[in-house]
Protein backbone atom coordinates (compact mmCIF):
# COMPACT_ATOMS: atom_id res chain seq x y z
CA UNK A 1 0.00 0.00 0.00
CA UNK A 2 1.44 3.20 -1.30
CA UNK A 3 1.02 5.99 1.36
CA UNK A 4 -0.42 8.94 0.96
CA UNK A 5 2.20 11.46 1.42
CA UNK A 6 4.19 9.50 -1.36
CA UNK A 7 1.17 9.80 -3.88
CA UNK A 8 0.68 13.80 -3.01
CA UNK A 9 4.42 14.31 -3.38
CA UNK A 10 4.75 12.85 -6.74
CA UNK A 11 1.69 14.63 -8.35
CA UNK A 12 2.77 18.05 -6.93
CA UNK A 13 6.42 17.25 -8.30
CA UNK A 14 5.89 15.30 -11.63
CA UNK A 15 2.38 15.27 -12.56
CA UNK A 16 1.31 19.23 -12.35
CA UNK A 17 4.07 20.30 -13.77
CA UNK A 18 4.13 17.82 -16.31
CA UNK A 19 0.53 18.41 -17.30
CA UNK A 20 1.22 22.20 -17.16
CA UNK A 21 4.65 21.47 -19.40
CA UNK A 22 2.49 19.72 -22.13
CA UNK A 23 0.19 22.13 -22.39
CA UNK A 24 2.08 25.13 -22.16
CA UNK A 25 4.47 23.45 -25.20
CA UNK A 26 1.12 22.51 -27.41
CA UNK A 27 -0.37 25.84 -27.29
CA UNK A 28 2.98 27.35 -28.27
CA UNK A 29 3.42 24.88 -30.99
CA UNK A 30 -0.21 26.00 -32.60
CA UNK A 31 0.23 29.47 -31.91
CA UNK A 32 4.28 30.02 -33.07
CA UNK A 33 2.62 28.74 -36.55
CA UNK A 34 0.27 32.08 -36.75
CA UNK A 35 3.08 33.86 -35.20
CA UNK A 36 5.40 32.74 -38.24
CA UNK A 37 2.87 33.41 -40.98
CA UNK A 38 2.39 36.86 -39.54
CA UNK A 39 6.03 37.82 -39.22
CA UNK A 40 6.58 36.82 -42.24
CA UNK A 41 3.63 38.54 -43.76
CA UNK A 42 4.49 41.30 -42.61
CA UNK A 43 8.09 41.63 -43.17
CA UNK A 44 6.94 40.76 -47.13
CA UNK A 45 4.19 43.45 -46.57
CA UNK A 46 0.92 41.50 -46.52
CA UNK A 47 -1.31 41.05 -43.27
CA UNK A 48 -1.01 37.42 -43.35
CA UNK A 49 -4.18 35.36 -42.10
CA UNK A 50 -7.09 37.74 -41.08
CA UNK A 51 -10.24 36.39 -41.28
CA UNK A 52 -10.92 33.66 -38.94
CA UNK A 53 -11.27 35.71 -36.04
CA UNK A 54 -9.45 38.85 -34.99
CA UNK A 55 -6.85 38.99 -37.20
CA UNK A 56 -6.99 35.60 -37.74
CA UNK A 57 -6.33 34.20 -33.94
CA UNK A 58 -8.66 31.41 -34.11
CA UNK A 59 -6.37 30.08 -37.42
CA UNK A 60 -4.37 27.65 -35.67
CA UNK A 61 -7.66 25.89 -34.26
CA UNK A 62 -8.86 26.00 -37.94
CA UNK A 63 -5.46 24.13 -39.26
CA UNK A 64 -5.35 21.91 -36.17
CA UNK A 65 -9.38 20.58 -36.84
CA UNK A 66 -8.17 20.22 -40.77
CA UNK A 67 -4.80 18.41 -40.08
CA UNK A 68 -7.28 15.59 -37.74
CA UNK A 69 -10.11 15.69 -40.26
CA UNK A 70 -7.94 15.24 -43.58
CA UNK A 71 -7.22 11.77 -44.70
CA UNK A 72 -4.39 10.16 -43.75
CA UNK A 73 -2.64 8.45 -46.55
CA UNK A 74 -0.09 5.52 -46.05
CA UNK A 75 1.75 5.15 -49.77
CA UNK A 76 1.01 1.48 -50.92
CA UNK A 77 5.11 1.35 -51.29
CA UNK A 78 5.82 2.51 -48.25
CA UNK A 79 7.03 0.99 -45.15
CA UNK A 80 4.65 0.85 -43.08
CA UNK A 81 5.55 0.48 -39.61
CA UNK A 82 8.52 2.90 -40.40
CA UNK A 83 6.61 5.38 -42.01
CA UNK A 84 3.81 5.40 -38.70
CA UNK A 85 6.64 5.49 -36.04
CA UNK A 86 9.08 8.50 -37.61
CA UNK A 87 6.36 11.53 -36.77
CA UNK A 88 5.98 10.13 -33.46
CA UNK A 89 9.32 9.67 -32.57
CA UNK A 90 9.83 12.68 -33.52
CA UNK A 91 7.62 14.64 -31.92
CA UNK A 92 8.77 12.59 -28.90
CA UNK A 93 11.95 13.17 -29.03
CA UNK A 94 10.55 17.85 -29.49
CA UNK A 95 8.52 17.01 -25.84
CA UNK A 96 11.41 14.88 -24.44
CA UNK A 97 13.65 17.89 -24.65
CA UNK A 98 11.59 19.74 -21.87
CA UNK A 99 11.82 17.75 -19.29
CA UNK A 100 15.24 19.11 -18.21
CA UNK A 101 14.41 22.58 -19.40
CA UNK A 102 13.87 24.63 -16.44
CA UNK A 103 11.19 27.65 -16.27
CA UNK A 104 12.84 29.47 -13.00
CA UNK A 105 14.01 28.93 -9.84
CA UNK A 106 11.63 27.11 -7.38
CA UNK A 107 8.43 29.64 -6.23
CA UNK A 108 5.22 29.17 -4.38
CA UNK A 109 3.75 31.98 -6.55
CA UNK A 110 3.63 34.85 -4.12
CA UNK A 111 2.18 33.13 -1.41
CA UNK A 112 -0.72 31.03 -3.24
CA UNK A 113 1.22 27.38 -2.90
CA UNK A 114 1.68 26.45 0.80
CA UNK A 115 5.81 24.99 -0.49
CA UNK A 116 8.03 26.07 -3.16
CA UNK A 117 7.09 24.09 -6.38
CA UNK A 118 9.78 23.85 -8.98
CA UNK A 119 9.57 25.21 -12.35
CA UNK A 120 10.89 22.15 -14.22
CA UNK A 121 9.64 18.84 -14.63
CA UNK A 122 12.86 17.03 -13.92
CA UNK A 123 16.32 18.80 -12.45
CA UNK A 124 18.45 16.89 -14.33
CA UNK A 125 22.36 17.13 -13.43
CA UNK A 126 23.25 16.37 -17.01
CA UNK A 127 20.44 18.35 -18.71
CA UNK A 128 22.39 19.54 -21.47
CA UNK A 129 24.02 16.15 -22.40
CA UNK A 130 20.41 14.65 -22.05
CA UNK A 131 18.97 17.32 -24.76
CA UNK A 132 21.85 16.85 -27.06
CA UNK A 133 21.40 13.36 -27.27
CA UNK A 134 17.69 13.59 -27.99
CA UNK A 135 18.11 15.74 -30.84
CA UNK A 136 20.66 13.63 -32.31
CA UNK A 137 17.78 11.04 -32.12
CA UNK A 138 15.42 13.12 -33.53
CA UNK A 139 17.56 13.07 -36.68
CA UNK A 140 16.12 9.29 -36.76
CA UNK A 141 12.51 10.34 -37.01
CA UNK A 142 13.62 12.65 -40.42
CA UNK A 143 15.94 9.37 -41.74
CA UNK A 144 12.91 7.00 -41.58
CA UNK A 145 10.36 9.23 -42.65
CA UNK A 146 12.80 9.87 -45.25
CA UNK A 147 13.25 6.29 -46.41
CA UNK A 148 10.29 4.75 -45.48
CA UNK A 149 8.46 7.00 -47.72
CA UNK A 150 9.40 4.91 -50.75
CA UNK A 151 9.94 8.58 -52.40
CA UNK A 152 12.81 9.91 -54.22
CA UNK A 153 12.13 13.53 -52.74
CA UNK A 154 11.31 11.89 -49.22
CA UNK A 155 14.86 10.18 -49.83
CA UNK A 156 16.51 13.02 -50.84
CA UNK A 157 15.52 14.78 -47.91
CA UNK A 158 16.34 12.42 -44.87
CA UNK A 159 19.68 12.03 -46.53
CA UNK A 160 20.45 15.86 -46.76
CA UNK A 161 18.93 16.24 -43.22
CA UNK A 162 21.04 13.32 -41.75
CA UNK A 163 24.43 14.97 -43.15
CA UNK A 164 23.25 18.73 -42.11
CA UNK A 165 22.29 17.27 -38.97
CA UNK A 166 25.87 15.62 -38.16
CA UNK A 167 27.80 18.18 -39.74
CA UNK A 168 26.36 21.06 -37.32
CA UNK A 169 25.73 18.82 -34.06
CA UNK A 170 29.81 19.15 -33.73
CA UNK A 171 30.26 23.05 -33.45
CA UNK A 172 26.87 22.99 -31.91
CA UNK A 173 28.27 20.43 -29.33
CA UNK A 174 31.49 22.81 -29.06
CA UNK A 175 29.46 25.83 -28.39
CA UNK A 176 27.80 23.90 -25.52
CA UNK A 177 31.11 22.50 -24.14
CA UNK A 178 32.56 26.29 -23.94
CA UNK A 179 29.77 27.35 -21.58
CA UNK A 180 29.70 24.15 -19.80
CA UNK A 181 33.06 25.09 -18.83
CA UNK A 182 32.38 28.59 -17.98
CA UNK A 183 29.72 27.59 -15.65
CA UNK A 184 31.35 23.92 -14.75
CA UNK A 185 27.94 21.80 -14.77
CA UNK A 186 25.97 19.92 -17.14
CA UNK A 187 22.96 21.17 -15.25
CA UNK A 188 20.50 24.18 -16.77
CA UNK A 189 19.95 25.94 -13.46
CA UNK A 190 23.38 25.67 -12.75
CA UNK A 191 24.54 27.03 -15.91
CA UNK A 192 21.58 30.13 -15.38
CA UNK A 193 22.82 30.61 -11.43
CA UNK A 194 26.51 31.03 -12.79
CA UNK A 195 25.16 33.80 -14.62
CA UNK A 196 24.36 35.63 -12.40
CA UNK A 197 27.10 37.65 -12.08
CA UNK A 198 27.60 38.62 -16.38
CA UNK A 199 25.78 36.34 -18.70
CA UNK A 200 28.02 34.00 -20.86
CA UNK A 201 27.50 36.38 -24.02
CA UNK A 202 29.19 38.92 -22.58
CA UNK A 203 32.30 36.84 -21.12
CA UNK A 204 34.88 38.42 -23.85
CA UNK A 205 36.50 36.89 -25.56
CA UNK A 206 35.05 33.33 -25.65
CA UNK A 207 31.46 34.06 -24.85
CA UNK A 208 30.24 35.46 -27.73
CA UNK A 209 32.27 33.50 -30.03
CA UNK A 210 30.38 30.52 -28.93
CA UNK A 211 26.85 32.26 -28.98
CA UNK A 212 27.33 33.03 -32.48
CA UNK A 213 28.57 29.49 -33.22
CA UNK A 214 25.24 28.00 -31.44
CA UNK A 215 23.39 30.29 -32.88
CA UNK A 216 23.73 29.20 -36.44
CA UNK A 217 23.94 25.50 -35.47
CA UNK A 218 20.66 25.82 -34.26
CA UNK A 219 19.29 27.66 -37.18
CA UNK A 220 20.70 24.53 -39.32
CA UNK A 221 19.91 21.74 -36.59
CA UNK A 222 15.94 22.70 -36.37
CA UNK A 223 16.15 22.87 -40.20
CA UNK A 224 15.26 25.74 -40.90
CA UNK A 225 16.16 28.87 -43.73
CA UNK A 226 18.91 29.55 -44.42
CA UNK A 227 19.59 25.51 -44.27
CA UNK A 228 16.58 24.08 -45.27
CA UNK A 229 17.86 21.94 -47.09
CA UNK A 230 15.90 19.01 -46.27
CA UNK A 231 12.87 20.13 -46.82
CA UNK A 232 13.68 23.26 -49.74
CA UNK A 233 10.14 23.08 -51.21
CA UNK A 234 11.33 24.50 -54.45
CA UNK A 235 13.98 21.34 -55.15
CA UNK A 236 12.59 18.93 -53.14
CA UNK A 237 8.83 19.07 -52.84
CA UNK A 238 8.28 19.11 -49.38
CA UNK A 239 11.90 16.61 -48.35
CA UNK A 240 11.42 14.59 -45.96
CA UNK A 241 7.52 14.96 -45.46
CA UNK A 242 6.24 15.03 -48.88
CA UNK A 243 4.20 11.89 -48.73
CA UNK A 244 3.12 12.90 -45.25
CA UNK A 245 -0.74 14.11 -44.70
CA UNK A 246 -3.36 14.33 -41.83
CA UNK A 247 -2.57 13.98 -38.69
CA UNK A 248 1.05 12.97 -39.07
CA UNK A 249 2.25 15.73 -41.67
CA UNK A 250 0.90 17.55 -38.29
CA UNK A 251 3.19 15.60 -36.05
CA UNK A 252 6.30 16.97 -38.28
CA UNK A 253 4.63 20.34 -38.40
CA UNK A 254 4.59 20.68 -34.59
CA UNK A 255 7.77 19.01 -33.98
CA UNK A 256 9.55 21.68 -36.08
CA UNK A 257 8.10 24.03 -33.76
CA UNK A 258 8.71 22.59 -30.59
CA UNK A 259 12.49 22.27 -31.72
CA UNK A 260 12.62 25.82 -32.36
CA UNK A 261 11.57 26.16 -28.92
CA UNK A 262 13.88 23.56 -27.48
CA UNK A 263 16.67 25.37 -29.06
CA UNK A 264 15.80 29.30 -28.57
CA UNK A 265 15.16 27.84 -24.69
CA UNK A 266 18.60 26.47 -24.90
CA UNK A 267 20.46 29.76 -26.33
CA UNK A 268 18.39 32.25 -23.52
CA UNK A 269 19.61 29.78 -20.99
CA UNK A 270 23.44 29.39 -21.75
CA UNK A 271 23.80 32.47 -23.04
CA UNK A 272 21.82 34.58 -22.24
CA UNK A 273 21.04 34.23 -18.48
CA UNK A 274 17.80 32.26 -18.52
CA UNK A 275 15.44 33.89 -16.32
CA UNK A 276 17.97 36.34 -15.00
CA UNK A 277 16.22 39.53 -15.21
CA UNK A 278 18.07 42.19 -17.58
CA UNK A 279 20.14 45.04 -15.69
CA UNK A 280 21.16 48.03 -17.07
CA UNK A 281 25.56 48.24 -16.44
CA UNK A 282 24.86 46.53 -12.87
CA UNK A 283 28.28 46.54 -11.67
CA UNK A 284 29.56 49.84 -12.92
CA UNK A 285 29.57 53.92 -11.49
CA UNK A 286 26.36 53.69 -13.95
CA UNK A 287 24.83 51.26 -12.20
CA UNK A 288 24.94 52.85 -8.77
CA UNK A 289 22.99 56.25 -10.47
CA UNK A 290 19.54 56.24 -8.13
CA UNK A 291 17.70 56.57 -11.39
CA UNK A 292 19.12 53.39 -12.72
CA UNK A 293 19.32 51.36 -9.89
CA UNK A 294 15.78 52.01 -9.36
CA UNK A 295 14.73 50.98 -12.89
CA UNK A 296 17.10 48.06 -12.36
CA UNK A 297 15.29 46.93 -9.32
CA UNK A 298 12.08 47.38 -10.84
CA UNK A 299 13.01 44.97 -13.52
CA UNK A 300 14.30 42.56 -11.28
CA UNK A 301 10.93 42.84 -9.08
CA UNK A 302 9.52 41.08 -12.78
CA UNK A 303 8.89 37.30 -12.29
CA UNK A 304 11.83 35.15 -13.82
CA UNK A 305 9.63 33.07 -16.36
CA UNK A 306 8.72 36.21 -17.83
CA UNK A 307 12.05 37.02 -18.26
CA UNK A 308 13.01 33.62 -19.77
CA UNK A 309 9.83 34.20 -22.07
CA UNK A 310 10.77 36.98 -23.61
CA UNK A 311 13.91 35.85 -24.32
CA UNK A 312 12.59 32.27 -25.84
CA UNK A 313 10.20 34.66 -27.84
CA UNK A 314 12.71 36.97 -28.59
CA UNK A 315 15.19 34.13 -30.33
CA UNK A 316 11.41 32.90 -31.96
CA UNK A 317 11.03 35.90 -33.83
CA UNK A 318 15.06 35.99 -34.57
CA UNK A 319 14.45 32.91 -36.54
CA UNK A 320 11.21 34.07 -38.29
CA UNK A 321 13.76 37.16 -39.02
CA UNK A 322 16.20 35.24 -40.58
CA UNK A 323 14.01 33.29 -42.74
CA UNK A 324 12.23 36.34 -43.98
CA UNK A 325 15.36 37.95 -44.71
CA UNK A 326 17.70 35.21 -46.31
CA UNK A 327 17.88 32.68 -49.49
CA UNK A 328 18.93 29.58 -49.12
CA UNK A 329 22.56 28.05 -48.97
CA UNK A 330 23.54 25.68 -51.91
CA UNK A 331 24.19 22.18 -50.09
CA UNK A 332 28.87 22.29 -50.78
CA UNK A 333 28.42 25.99 -48.97
CA UNK A 334 25.79 24.21 -46.12
CA UNK A 335 28.94 21.62 -45.84
CA UNK A 336 31.67 24.35 -46.53
CA UNK A 337 30.07 26.56 -43.53
CA UNK A 338 30.11 23.83 -41.28
CA UNK A 339 33.51 21.98 -41.38
CA UNK A 340 35.66 24.49 -42.90
CA UNK A 341 34.81 27.55 -40.75
CA UNK A 342 32.06 26.94 -37.90
CA UNK A 343 34.73 23.69 -37.17
CA UNK A 344 37.62 25.53 -36.60
CA UNK A 345 36.13 28.72 -35.14
CA UNK A 346 34.74 26.32 -32.34
CA UNK A 347 37.92 24.01 -31.60
CA UNK A 348 40.41 27.41 -31.41
CA UNK A 349 37.41 28.93 -29.07
CA UNK A 350 37.12 26.04 -27.30
CA UNK A 351 40.95 25.94 -26.82
CA UNK A 352 40.98 29.14 -25.63
CA UNK A 353 38.20 28.97 -23.33
CA UNK A 354 40.21 25.93 -21.70
CA UNK A 355 43.37 27.47 -21.13
CA UNK A 356 41.23 30.37 -19.30
CA UNK A 357 39.40 28.80 -17.33
CA UNK A 358 42.66 26.71 -16.38
CA UNK A 359 44.35 30.59 -16.02
CA UNK A 360 41.38 30.93 -13.64
CA UNK A 361 41.08 33.82 -16.09
CA UNK A 362 36.92 33.51 -16.82
CA UNK B 1 42.21 48.21 -48.97
CA UNK B 2 39.04 46.72 -50.91
CA UNK B 3 40.05 43.75 -49.35
CA UNK B 4 40.47 44.54 -45.83
CA UNK B 5 36.79 46.17 -46.31
CA UNK B 6 35.52 42.60 -47.84
CA UNK B 7 37.06 40.96 -45.05
CA UNK B 8 35.35 43.22 -42.35
CA UNK B 9 31.68 42.89 -44.22
CA UNK B 10 32.31 38.99 -44.38
CA UNK B 11 32.73 38.42 -41.06
CA UNK B 12 31.08 40.86 -39.09
CA UNK B 13 28.06 39.70 -41.60
CA UNK B 14 27.54 43.32 -42.68
CA UNK B 15 25.12 42.63 -45.62
CA UNK B 16 23.57 40.09 -43.94
CA UNK B 17 22.51 42.79 -41.07
CA UNK B 18 21.56 45.03 -43.97
CA UNK B 19 19.10 42.76 -45.17
CA UNK B 20 17.54 41.96 -41.82
CA UNK B 21 17.54 45.72 -41.47
CA UNK B 22 15.38 45.93 -44.95
CA UNK B 23 12.51 43.05 -43.65
CA UNK B 24 12.64 45.23 -40.12
CA UNK B 25 11.78 48.55 -41.54
CA UNK B 26 9.09 46.69 -44.31
CA UNK B 27 7.41 44.78 -41.30
CA UNK B 28 6.94 48.40 -39.02
CA UNK B 29 5.67 49.94 -42.29
CA UNK B 30 1.90 49.23 -43.27
CA UNK B 31 0.81 46.66 -45.16
CA UNK B 32 -0.10 47.25 -48.64
CA UNK B 33 -3.27 44.23 -48.25
CA UNK B 34 -6.68 45.94 -48.94
CA UNK B 35 -9.67 43.20 -47.52
CA UNK B 36 -11.31 43.24 -51.08
CA UNK B 37 -14.63 42.15 -49.91
CA UNK B 38 -14.68 44.30 -46.77
CA UNK B 39 -12.48 47.28 -48.08
CA UNK B 40 -12.94 48.46 -51.64
CA UNK B 41 -11.14 51.08 -53.76
CA UNK B 42 -12.55 53.69 -55.21
CA UNK B 43 -12.82 52.89 -58.97
CA UNK B 44 -10.35 55.05 -61.37
CA UNK B 45 -11.88 57.33 -63.26
CA UNK B 46 -12.62 55.70 -67.02
CA UNK B 47 -12.33 52.13 -65.62
CA UNK B 48 -14.36 50.50 -68.26
CA UNK B 49 -16.85 47.77 -66.13
CA UNK B 50 -20.56 46.88 -67.05
CA UNK B 51 -22.33 48.24 -69.91
CA UNK B 52 -24.97 50.60 -69.43
CA UNK B 53 -28.26 51.96 -71.92
CA UNK B 54 -29.21 55.37 -71.93
CA UNK B 55 -32.48 56.72 -72.31
CA UNK B 56 -33.06 58.83 -74.89
CA UNK B 57 -34.54 62.94 -74.09
CA UNK B 58 -38.21 61.73 -73.79
CA UNK B 59 -37.24 59.31 -71.03
CA UNK B 60 -39.20 56.80 -72.11
CA UNK B 61 -36.97 54.37 -74.22
CA UNK B 62 -33.49 53.52 -75.19
CA UNK B 63 -31.28 56.06 -76.77
CA UNK B 64 -29.99 53.37 -79.36
CA UNK B 65 -30.63 54.12 -82.94
CA UNK B 66 -29.87 50.85 -84.36
CA UNK B 67 -26.93 52.26 -86.17
CA UNK B 68 -25.08 48.71 -85.76
CA UNK B 69 -21.54 50.26 -85.15
CA UNK B 70 -21.30 48.54 -82.13
CA UNK B 71 -22.09 45.34 -83.20
CA UNK B 72 -19.82 45.67 -86.26
CA UNK B 73 -16.96 47.15 -83.86
CA UNK B 74 -17.48 44.69 -81.51
CA UNK B 75 -13.89 42.56 -81.87
CA UNK B 76 -15.24 39.25 -79.79
CA UNK B 77 -18.68 39.56 -81.28
CA UNK B 78 -20.74 40.06 -78.26
CA UNK B 79 -23.11 42.54 -79.37
CA UNK B 80 -26.62 41.34 -81.27
CA UNK B 81 -28.47 44.46 -82.96
CA UNK B 82 -31.77 43.54 -84.76
CA UNK B 83 -33.65 46.21 -85.80
CA UNK B 84 -36.62 45.99 -87.81
CA UNK B 85 -39.12 49.41 -90.23
CA UNK B 86 -41.80 50.80 -88.17
CA UNK B 87 -45.15 52.37 -89.14
CA UNK B 88 -43.92 55.73 -89.82
CA UNK B 89 -40.53 54.26 -91.68
CA UNK B 90 -38.50 55.07 -88.34
CA UNK B 91 -35.93 52.37 -87.67
CA UNK B 92 -36.73 50.63 -84.39
CA UNK B 93 -34.35 48.83 -82.00
CA UNK B 94 -36.27 45.06 -81.58
CA UNK B 95 -33.30 43.67 -79.54
CA UNK B 96 -30.11 44.72 -78.54
CA UNK B 97 -28.17 41.94 -76.74
CA UNK B 98 -24.84 41.67 -75.06
CA UNK B 99 -23.00 38.63 -73.88
CA UNK B 100 -20.99 39.33 -71.52
CA UNK B 101 -18.90 36.12 -70.91
CA UNK B 102 -17.75 37.29 -74.81
CA UNK B 103 -17.04 40.43 -73.73
CA UNK B 104 -14.17 41.59 -73.57
CA UNK B 105 -14.22 44.76 -71.95
CA UNK B 106 -12.26 46.55 -74.40
CA UNK B 107 -14.67 49.70 -74.92
CA UNK B 108 -14.92 50.31 -78.80
CA UNK B 109 -18.79 50.07 -78.48
CA UNK B 110 -18.41 53.30 -76.51
CA UNK B 111 -16.06 54.59 -79.00
CA UNK B 112 -18.47 53.73 -81.84
CA UNK B 113 -21.96 54.82 -80.60
CA UNK B 114 -22.74 57.62 -82.29
CA UNK B 115 -25.68 59.16 -79.94
CA UNK B 116 -23.70 58.04 -76.68
CA UNK B 117 -25.97 55.20 -75.83
CA UNK B 118 -23.89 52.48 -74.86
CA UNK B 119 -22.03 53.73 -72.11
CA UNK B 120 -19.50 51.93 -69.56
CA UNK B 121 -19.81 51.49 -65.65
CA UNK B 122 -17.15 51.35 -62.86
CA UNK B 123 -19.33 47.90 -61.82
CA UNK B 124 -16.70 45.03 -62.03
CA UNK B 125 -17.98 42.15 -59.66
CA UNK B 126 -19.70 40.52 -62.67
CA UNK B 127 -19.97 37.18 -61.17
CA UNK B 128 -23.39 35.34 -61.29
CA UNK B 129 -24.68 31.73 -60.67
CA UNK B 130 -25.85 30.88 -64.65
CA UNK B 131 -25.03 31.68 -68.27
CA UNK B 132 -28.15 33.57 -67.76
CA UNK B 133 -27.18 36.19 -65.75
CA UNK B 134 -24.67 37.14 -67.78
CA UNK B 135 -26.60 37.85 -70.95
CA UNK B 136 -27.65 41.03 -70.93
CA UNK B 137 -31.16 42.23 -73.27
CA UNK B 138 -31.92 45.72 -73.83
CA UNK B 139 -34.21 45.76 -70.53
CA UNK B 140 -31.24 44.85 -68.64
CA UNK B 141 -28.94 47.20 -69.98
CA UNK B 142 -31.64 50.37 -68.97
CA UNK B 143 -31.61 49.09 -65.94
CA UNK B 144 -27.90 49.60 -65.65
CA UNK B 145 -28.09 52.89 -66.73
CA UNK B 146 -31.06 53.74 -64.84
CA UNK B 147 -29.03 52.71 -61.51
CA UNK B 148 -26.12 54.65 -62.08
CA UNK B 149 -28.01 58.00 -63.93
CA UNK B 150 -31.57 58.18 -61.87
CA UNK B 151 -33.51 56.98 -64.76
CA UNK B 152 -32.79 60.60 -65.90
CA UNK B 153 -31.93 61.36 -69.79
CA UNK B 154 -28.39 62.88 -69.69
CA UNK B 155 -26.70 64.73 -72.60
CA UNK B 156 -23.41 64.29 -73.37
Amino acid sequence: MPDMHMIMNIIYTLVIPAAAMVAFILANAMYLQLMERKVLAHMQGRLGPMRTGWHGILQPIADAVKFIMKEDIIPAKADKWVFSIAPILMLAMAFGAFVALPFGPPTNFYGLLPHKAPLWVANLNIGVLYILGLSSIGTYGVIMAGWASNNKYSLMGGFRSAAQMISYEIPMAFAIVIVVLMAGSLNLSDIVNAQSKRWFIIALPVGPVAFFLYLISAVAETNRVPFDLPEAESELVAGYFTEYSGIRFGMFYMAEYINMMVVSLLVSIMFLGGWLPVQILPNTAIGHIALIASINGALAALPAPLWLLAKLYFFIFFYMWIRATLPRYRYDQLMAISWKFLLPLSLGTLLVAAFMKQAGWL
Amino acid sequence: MNKVKKLIKTIFLIEIAQGMWVTLKTMLTPAVTRQYPKVKRKPFAGSRGLHAMRRDDSGLKERCIGCGLCEAVCPSKAITVVTSEGPEHEKLVNSYELDLLRCVFCGFCIDACPVSAIVMTPEFELACYSRKDAFYTKERLVDVGDRYMGGKAVKK
